[in-house]
């Protein structure tokens, strides 16, 4: 940290001498210090410009439950979706039919930002959501439409998209 | 490089798919926009998702800004109303993490925060600070968010105005008046 004039010589006496922009400055630091930003989020901000839609190799769509489990009844069932590529997965369920709740699982467990892609593709819009270190997540008001999901590496980037699909 | 009166940020630019135009805009306003989301009284992994959707917002409809100038308001207000969304689900959902906690355990980790090359002087300065952090989070959810908004120079009082929904009048008598209340609850006369 860099010595500031003001803050040397008799202990507390700068205190008394700061005006309210001195003040201002001084929480804004005291913020940064205790409650500092996570340092992905620039990264990821940063790396949102560099890709905008669903353009790269897509994951496989691993297991679909009104595929996989067609004839099996059961009236409280939600389709549940597995998408897997080369070293991760990921697992879809709508929670919550009213509120359009959709839960997630990351395979394995990984604190990524999970990103949902809705709209058409002319005018994407991306919502965002970060994984806990467990790998779950989860995202309300989903649209009925075809959405798609990316999972982003630490740089940023893709590292797993989905084709949309319509939960 | 001269500064365009009309896009002072340059968002023109980088929503053009200027790399470095867009790393400075997320540069300026990154660490700002977390204070704000956090300002509302979100957990700091709510705060990450609110911050991010909005930087996402922006890349993907930042064209519809009519006036570049605009950009710092219209950060505030998009992360304020996305702060909001998150809270009203938050609050269907289940409570919010007791924000003292929160702030208790963002100190707990690492006690050499703020040491300098004088060991007197840091302890000050870092006394200070932890009194400063500790007497904001003390203050009215309106005062926390007025002060994050009016420490940015880029903001104007027509912008924070709107983002607090009140009259430009007003911002300078309730900036004095939280400042006032910063100051008392710090213990900085």
């Amino acid at each position: 940290m860099p010595d500031d004039p003001n803050e040397s010589g008799v202990p507390g006496e700068s205190e008394f001498a700061m005006s309210d922009d001195e003040l201002l400055a001084e929480l804004r630091v005291a913020l940064d210090e205790s409650d500092p930003p996570p340092e992905r989020l620039s990264t990821i901000a940063k790396a949102a410009l560099t890709w905008r839609t669903i353009d790269a190799e897509l994951a496989e769509l691993a297991f679909d439950s009104t595929r996989d489990l067609a004839g099996v009844r059961s009236e409280t069932m939600q389709r549940q979706v597995t998408f897997e590529s080369a070293d991760l997965e990921i697992e879809l369920m709508m929670s919550d039919e009213e509120e359009r709740r959709l839960v997630g699982q990351l395979v394995p467990a990984r604190a990524s930002t999970v990103v949902m892609i809705t709209g058409d593709e002319s005018a994407p819009e991306r919502i965002t959501t970060t994984a806990d270190d467990l790998g779950r997540f989860s995202f309300d008001d989903v649209p009925t439409e075809a959405v798609g999901f990316v999972v982003l590496g630490e740089d940023g980037q893709p590292m797993l998209q989905t084709r949309p699909i319509s939960l | 490089m001269a500064v365009d009166n009309d896009d002072p940020w340059r968002l023109r630019t980088a929503l053009d798919g200027d790399a470095d135009a867009w790393a400075s805009i997320v540069d300026e306003f990154g660490g700002v926009m977390w204070h704000w989301a956090r300002s509302q009284g979100l957990d700091r992994s709510e705060a990450e998702d609110v911050v991010q959707t909005v930087w996402f917002r922006l890349a993907d409809r930042g064209i519809n800004i009519d006036d570049p100038r605009r950009l710092p308001g219209w950060l505030a207000i998009t992360t304020k109303r996305e702060a909001q969304a998150r809270r009203r689900k938050l609050s269907r959902a289940s409570p919010i993490e007791d924000l003292e906690h929160d702030y208790e355990s963002a100190f707990s980790g690492d006690d050499s925060a703020g040491v300098g090359h004088d060991p007197e002087d840091a302890v000050v300065a870092s006394d200070l600070r932890h009194r400063l952090a500790d007497a904001y989070w003390k203050l009215s959810e309106r005062c926390r968010e007025l002060l994050t908004l009016v420490w940015d120079p880029a903001m104007s009082y027509a912008a924070i105005a709107e983002t607090l929904d009140t009259t430009v009048g007003a911002i300078g008598p309730m900036r004095l008046r939280c400042l006032e209340r910063l100051r008392v609850t710090a213990g900085v006369t």
